[in-house]
């Protein structure tokens, strides 16, 4: 299981990647980080909504409800313009950390 | 026979105690639990397993509450304003029904002071509770408001030292304060109530109420603008 410090840190850039492939909704984003991550990523289900509200009150995801097919209400979120602005910035921060990290373990295990 | 719906049905009431957790919110998160409960139950979970593991998943009332809280905290304040003008309102509205009873009082006797303020008491206590029967009358046949009536209802039957707290400024505190304030104008309660006349029964009941509406939609209006 990964550290909280770590999830905190990544889970808008994890959020915002998703939904920059399409729009879905809490429980699938929740469902596609543990598949994605093998298990090692496991979120406190609850604590991804103050997380999506918040992004959507900053601009960069938006919501709608919708009716699914089985009759139940749904809230899709789908990202903007601002949030893919957003996650191409932190996109090229997070790589300069993998990238450092890589070179630097690369070394060690030579 | 486990009953899945009663459950769900109270913790949404656990969560819908949260002054920072909003109906929205919570179905929002009663979509998740149900998408969460039927995929454990097809993993062959039974339908009390899944919906514990599905909870706990989800996290407790406080940890939603806390979250929560960061994010709605200018809605919330909007919220409590609005609680505050409802109340002043409710005030307003008491004010009037108030004097309204010490006019009833003051026909029925006006010679004797304190039988006329013993008629006025009496009436301000039976008329809260001929409203109290009444609502409770209400949520049997409307089942549309029921729920929302209900916890009112269960939350005045818990709570009966506070509804008595809240009615006996309204009647009683009011006249008191302005003998305290005025000295020898207002004897007694009705004198305070029979003075007010039927300019004030018509701001209270149309002017004020209008009023405050009116301050309530701006503040709504300005809220959507901001969320925009």
């Amino acid at each position: 299981m990964l550290n909280k410090d770590l999830i905190a840190a990544s889970s808008a850039q994890l959020i915002l990647s998703i939904l920059a492939k399409e729009e879905s909704y809490g429980y699938d984003v929740i469902q596609r980080i543990r598949t994605l991550s093998n298990d090692q990523m496991i979120w406190s289900d609850g604590m991804l909504y103050p997380l999506l509200h918040r992004l959507e009150k900053n601009g960069l995801v938006s919501s709608k409800w919708r009716t699914t097919e089985s009759g139940r209400k749904r809230k899709y979120y789908r990202i903007n313009n601002k949030g893919k602005v957003a996650m191409k910035e932190a996109r090229n921060q997070w790589q300069i950390v993998h990238d450092t990290l890589t070179k630097l373990w690369e070394v060690s295990y030579v | 026979m486990y009953k899945l719906e009663q459950q769900i049905a109270d913790w949404r009431n656990e969560l819908a105690n949260s002054e920072s957790i909003f109906p929205e919110n919570i179905d929002e998160l009663e979509d998740h639990l149900r998408a969460s409960i039927s995929s454990l139950v097809e993993q062959g979970l039974s339908d009390e397993e899944a919906f514990f593991v599905a909870t706990k998943r989800i996290g407790t009332s406080t940890e939603l509450s806390r979250e929560f809280l960061k994010v709605n905290i200018n809605l919330i304040w909007f919220q409590r304003l609005s609680w505050m003008i409802f109340g002043l309102l409710l005030f307003q509205v008491l004010n009037v029904i108030g004097s309204l009873f010490a006019d009833i009082a003051g026909i029925m006797i006006s010679d004797l002071a304190w039988e006329g303020s013993f008629l006025f008491y009496a009436i301000s206590v039976c008329f809260p509770i001929m409203v109290f029967l009444w609502i409770s009358n209400i949520s049997r046949k409307d089942t549309e408001t029921q729920n929302r009536l209900v916890l009112f209802l269960q939350s005045v039957i818990k709570r009966p030292i506070i509804a008595l707290g809240v009615l006996f400024p309204i009647f009683g505190l009011i006249p008191l304060i302005r003998l305290i304030i005025h000295g020898t104008s207002a004897t007694h309660t009705v004198a305070f109530y029979h003075s007010i006349n039927v300019y004030n029964y018509a701001a209270g009941l149309f002017f004020w109420p209008f009023f405050w509406m009116l301050v309530l939609i701006w503040l709504n209006r300005q809220r959507q603008v901001k969320c925009q």
